[in-house]
């Protein structure tokens, strides 16, 4: 397989959001926004493509029976030095998805990633299928993001587009959330089909 | 059970039931309820009703036209007038215009049509574009108008809900229906006179609604005395308020009473109308949101497939066990 | 390479050794970020307090915290050592949803400087708005627009003074005008506008409490 087809996989034909429905708990806590959307996709893009590489370099030097336990210990690093980075130099992102860091430990992407593809494969393509799966997910956040936030409060990134009198503020709460997520997958069944 | 069931050869003789004939009947009992509401908040209450019922029979011939691409339209069984009818009963009279179309629309296109429409949706419609609304535009579906505004629409003067301070507002004038509110929730007695249509014509049983209310006012006398800062009769003068406020009794006799979203055996109806009894007090006393019938009502439609399952009758000849 | 075998050593071995260069990293990471992260905490605490003084954020002032009868009390002071004004943390405990915590900012004669709603659980999009409409004005004319699009989009928002920043609690009356006082409550949340107010009320009493204090007693009290 090559990187290119390894890279467009998890973008569109396994897209970790629309298609294997993986990491709801971020996909549908932090979308309130476009920007929040964006930068949550973003923070999981480089834990995952971190923990992709490295867990592929050290696929033959962990033993089958403890393969889960390093690979959490391994993801966890990376999200705990995450926090920490981001609390000390982007304080205002932090305020905002500073619940949610944490949880990246536990996005099922990342440790399926792992299991599914870096244990078997060298670190190069290993890194691709990161970065594929990793921004497949941030474009469906950021839609998702864009979408609550253009319904709920006439903006996207900020810009507003709508006048006040038409804010939907159920888009900005939870049931929005799953809502959009809904519809938008079952937009994403008929434009594949 | 201690009637057996009978079973005998055909011919059968049809008894004339049918979903046409149920949905006139809803619609002959929420007239009364209906009719008072044009008395008491005059034409706003015209024109959102109209605007309610019109745009969900076009949401749903055009949902069955241009997106399921069905050959045979169901608007002719009477259900969109029935959904419409109830959404409108749910909002102020001097909701704009936009609001009530958008609520048509998630009524039917979120509520409804996605299941499958009528008989496959889980949740109550009306109520999902109802509760869609509260929590989209709080501030508009919360101020409603002061009764006898006849030629007011958006101009009405508006006041709090009567809920907010239920301690001021007068029994008689909740039970007659002279205080703000929704459309249709306003007159209890007329609500009742729907009820009672309903029974006699076999439309729906009485044990949602009685078990709903007989619950709300137990467990609302029950947090009252824990809470213990009044005296007993006080305690229950204003439970009873709670039945006659809001959207209480249109909930427990139109809306939990809903064929497909409600559970199929008397069993299974009374556990369900104790539960949304419970749930409605709950959100009254604790909750953030001064209403809590729709968000109860929803709650256990949602519990209604679990009910089902463990409340089923016997199987015909499986063995009683003694 | 041939995959490492499931022995008991191997499995000791590698987790231990992963654990190691984990631990070691984060060490690390932990103590680079340690300096910013406490630095950005106190910033931000003392930003609240600013911002509710209208003091401009890069100023550098002096901050000296008390308690009084249960509510926390930042009395500020600018570098050139002038009185700046007084932040009162206040909390009433009959908001709608429960406990509405604010902290409220006051200038030596007791005018309200500004305010930010710490904590609250009230309804979104109704008493939530607690933290913008008592200081913002509303427009003061109310906006023609014609009879169609009245109905078919809702009314303007009505005229009405919310604002209470610049009012002094001492003479004015911070009541909803439901009950007859000077402000406006949030629409349809006359409850939370209640609470809220009594926040900021009882942050005034305190506050002037605390001034009869230091002037009463020969010995003005500076707490560090």
């Amino acid at each position: 397989m090559n990187n290119l087809k390894v890279f467009l996989n998890g973008i569109i034909k396994e897209n970790p959001t629309f298609v294997l429905l993986l990491g709801m708990c971020p996909t549908l806590g932090t979308t309130s926004s476009a920007l929040n959307g964006m930068s949550m996709g973003l923070a999981t893009t480089f834990v995952l493509v971190c923990s992709n590489i490295v867990i592929s370099l050290l696929r033959n030097l962990i033993p089958d029976k403890v393969h889960i336990p390093a690979y959490i210990v391994v993801i966890a690093s990376f999200v705990t030095a995450l926090q920490m980075l981001m609390q000390a130099y982007l304080p205002e992102l932090y305020a905002t998805l500073g619940l949610f860091i944490p949880l990246i430990v536990v996005n099922c992407i990342i440790l399926g990633r792992a299991e599914a593809f870096a244990a078997k494969n060298g670190p190069l393509p290993s890194f691709f299928d990161g970065l594929g799966m990793g921004l497949g997910f941030t474009l469906a956040l950021t839609v998702l993001g864009a979408l609550r936030e253009l319904l709920g409060t006439g903006a996207i990134f900020g810009f507003t587009l709508l006048p006040a009198s038409t804010n939907m503020l159920v888009f900005v709460l939870a049931p929005g959330a799953f809502l959009t997520l809904g519809f938008l997958i079952a937009l994403f069944n008929l434009i594949k089909k | 059970m201690s009637n057996k069931l009978k079973v005998s050869l055909s011919p059968h003789v049809h008894s004339g039931d049918s979903v046409r004939r149920n949905m006139d009947w809803v619609v002959v009992a929420l007239l009364p309820a209906m009719l008072w509401s044009f008395y008491v908040f005059g034409l706003g209450a015209v024109i959102v009703t109209a605007t309610s019922v019109a745009s969900c029979i076009f949401f749903e011939w055009a949902i069955n036209k241009f997106i399921l691409r069905n050959s045979r339209t169901t608007i002719s069984d009477g259900s969109a007038i029935v959904t419409g009818l109830l959404l409108a009963f749910n909002l102020p009279s001097n909701l704009p215009l936009y609001i009530i179309i958008i609520g048509a629309l998630v009524a039917m296109g979120i509520g409804k049509m996605p299941f499958g429409g009528l008989g496959n949706n889980i949740f109550n419609p009306a109520l999902v574009g109802r509760v869609f609304l509260l929590i989209s535009f709080p501030v508009k579906m919360t101020t409603w108008p002061v009764p006898h505004q006849m030629t007011a629409y958006a101009d009405a003067v508006t006041a709090a809900t009567p809920l907010a301070d239920l301690q001021q507002a007068g029994l008689g004038d909740l039970f007659f229906g002279n205080v703000g509110g929704s459309l249709g929730e306003v007159s209890v007695l007329l609500l009742l006179v729907g009820f009672v249509i309903l029974l006699v014509a076999k439309v729906i049983s009485w044990h949602i609604p009685v078990s709903i209310l007989c619950s709300a006012f137990v467990f609302s006398v029950i947090f009252y005395v824990l809470q213990g800062k009044m005296p007993f009769a006080d305690i229950c003068l204003l439970s009873l308020k709670h039945l006659c406020a809001g959207g209480m009794m249109l909930g427990a006799i139109f809306m939990a009473t809903d064929y497909v979203t409600s559970p199929m055996t008397h069993k299974g109806m009374v556990i369900y109308g104790l539960c949304i009894g419970f749930l409605v007090v709950c959100i009254r006393l604790f909750g953030s949101y001064p209403e809590g019938m729709s968000f109860a009502i929803l709650i256990m439609n949602g519990f209604t497939p679990l009910i089902n399952n463990a409340c089923k009758p016997n199987r015909f000849a499986k063995e009683v066990k003694k | 390479m041939k995959r490492l075998s499931s022995s008991f050593m191997n499995m000791v071995l590698s987790l231990t050794i992963i654990a190691l260069v984990a631990a070691a990293l984060l060490a690390f990471i932990n103590s680079v970020t340690q300096g910013p992260i406490q630095t950005i905490k106190q910033k931000n605490e003392a930003d609240g307090i600013k911002s509710v003084l209208r003091i401009d954020a890069s100023e550098e002032v002096k901050v000296s915290e008390a308690e009084q009868d249960g509510f926390r009390l930042f009395s500020v002071s600018r570098a050139d050592g002038s009185y700046a004004g007084t932040a009162v943390r206040s909390t009433d405990k009959a908001g709608f949803g429960g406990d509405i915590v604010v902290l409220v900012g006051f200038a030596a004669d007791g005018e309200i400087l500004g305010y930010q709603v710490m904590e609250h659980a009230e309804t979104p999009g109704l008493g939530a708005r607690a933290g913008e409409w008592f200081r913002t004005a509303s427009s003061s004319e109310e906006k023609q627009v014609g009879s169609f699009s009245k109905a078919f989009f809702g009314k303007p928002d009505p005229a009405g003074n919310h604002n209470i920043i610049g009012m002094n609690p001492g003479t004015a009356n911070l009541t909803v005008s439901k009950d007859g006082g000077d402000v406006d409550a949030i629409t349809a949340s006359t409850i939370t506008s209640r609470a809220f107010l009594r926040a900021v009320q009882s942050a005034y009493n305190v506050f002037k409490g605390q001034q009869a204090d230091a002037a009463t007693s020969a010995t003005a009290q500076h707490h560090e």
